[in-house]
């Protein structure tokens, strides 16, 4: 093509000259940009501009449901995952981080996104499940959330690193919830370099002591639950074709502080 | 195109990963080549949101429907200069490296070519930066570059011949390589690919 509008030296120097002369697919990003299209609804009534959400919401619900039932998700939709198993070492049940090291997780969440270090924020939410480290920080304006491998913690990952997922409900969550209800926020397939996961956040009311999420592959994942807040995430597994982690609803089995437990269907 | 029944979910979806994986390189360079990395990827997911809700729309052939998600990407971009005016067309950037060494034709000439024209590509408007590049690097055809731009063939074969003439006149204006380049030649081997 560039032979035909300049000479053969000149077009050969242009060809050189392309900005994604060296590009090549991450197949990591493809994947996970993929999946975020596909959350969305496409039913929706579009915008003028065609603007969509930004990033850091891959898709966002709000519903405040008894303890008694969680109220229909958005259709789940089935993304290809190709690829190895990711998230080694994750595990199912988190451990808490010490304060200092939620503060530098939270720190780097910030900074991953773009915010200043001196940000003063809460950390709401911080453990690990193995290598990986769960955050949830809110500061004045909003609320957000990261996945990131342990060696990210206490750096500054530029806003391009792809080794950490930052996510999260946007603005911060202030309607009360009910005491034994759980308010999903959040429900959604993310994804870093290392591959896919299923992520759901949101509150639980005041007589609540603990979730755990009953996955569509049958995996337990225990919540954290904090202050308010739970949060769990686990790896969105391998198919290749549709993968039942994300075409499954995942069930809730939440529990009370009077020792009762609810399951809740997804 | 238009009479067909609705798809259901799953057809709609299936055919919406073949579009994606046909057209998701393409697309994501067309942004590379505009944007800075860290945007590449956000600006890339946004015009295939679009895709997946306007799947009916979009040309079958796969050349068409290329250059109708460039079409996308192109607005895209231009809506989101939030504050900036809007320009008629994008900038293109020039790749930031010229690596001293050249694989394939280590020639100097080649290489103060590159020089020359990395220095003249920004002296180019933006609008025939975009035609140039439509072509040259993002591998459209007039027809479907003008699509992209929204213009007609005619007239964009027309800014192309208008780019083409003010690149050339900036490489002819250009300074001559420097005293030092041109006894570099004899030092430089060879290679082939």
């Amino acid at each position: 093509m560039t032979r035909a509008l300049f000479d053969p030296r000149t077009g050969a120097a242009l060809g050189a000259l392309d900005p994604a002369r060296d590009a090549v697919v991450d197949p990591g990003r493809y994947e996970s940009t993929l999946a975020r299209v596909l959350a969305v609804d496409p039913a929706q009534p579009t915008t003028g501009s065609e603007e969509t959400p930004p990033r850091r919401r891959v898709r966002r619900r709000r519903i405040a449901v008894p303890a008694g039932v969680l109220a229909a998700t958005a259709a789940a939709t089935a993304v290809l995952v190709a690829g190895q198993p990711a998230y080694a070492d994750w595990t199912p049940v988190p451990v808490a981080l010490s304060a200092g090291e939620a503060t530098e997780a939270a720190r780097s969440c910030l900074a991953h996104q773009g915010e200043p270090g001196d940000t003063p924020a809460d950390v709401l939410i911080a453990d690990r499940r193995g290598p990986w480290i769960y955050v949830l920080v809110a500061s004045a304006q909003q609320e957000s959330s990261c996945v990131m491998p342990e060696s990210l913690v206490g750096t500054t990952p530029s806003t391009t690193d792809r080794r950490m997922h930052a996510g999260g409900a946007g603005e911060v969550l202030t309607d009360p919830v009910g005491a034994r209800r759980v308010d999903v926020a959040i429900w959604s397939a993310s994804g870093t370099d290392e591959g896919l996961f299923m992520l759901i956040e949101g509150r639980v009311g005041s007589e609540v002591a603990g979730v755990e999420v009953l996955t569509p592959t049958g995996k337990r994942v225990t919540a954290s639950v904090h202050d308010g807040r739970f949060a769990a995430w686990w790896p969105a597994g391998r198919s290749s074709t549709r993968t039942p982690e994300l075409t499954g609803a995942p069930s809730l089995q939440v529990t009370m502080t009077d020792g009762t437990v609810v399951t809740v269907p997804g | 195109m238009g009479n067909e029944p609705a798809d259901t979910g799953a057809d709609r979806e299936a055919r919406f990963r073949q579009l994606y994986a046909a057209t998701y390189a393409d697309v994501s360079r067309f942004v590379l080549r505009r944007v800075p990395h860290s945007h590449v990827e956000d600006v890339t997911a946004e015009v295939f949101v679009v895709a997946w809700r306007r799947l009916p729309d979009i040309p079958e052939c796969p050349g068409e429907a290329t250059a109708w998600l460039l079409g996308v990407a192109r607005l895209t971009l231009q809506n989101n200069s939030r504050g900036r005016q809007r320009y008629a067309a994008l900038a293109v950037r020039v790749a930031e490296n010229v690596p001293a060494q050249v694989d394939g034709d280590a020639d100097a000439d080649l290489l103060s070519r590159r020089l020359d024209l990395a220095a003249a590509w920004p002296r180019l408007s933006p609008s025939h930066q975009e035609a140039i590049a439509l072509i040259a690097w993002d591998g459209l055809s007039t027809a479907q570059a003008a699509a992209v731009v929204g213009v007609s063939p005619v007239a964009f074969r027309l800014r192309v011949s208008r780019a083409r003439r003010a690149l050339r006149r900036h490489l002819e204006e250009s300074p001559g390589p420097p005293p030092g380049r041109a006894a570099q030649p004899p030092q430089i081997a060879r290679r082939t690919r």
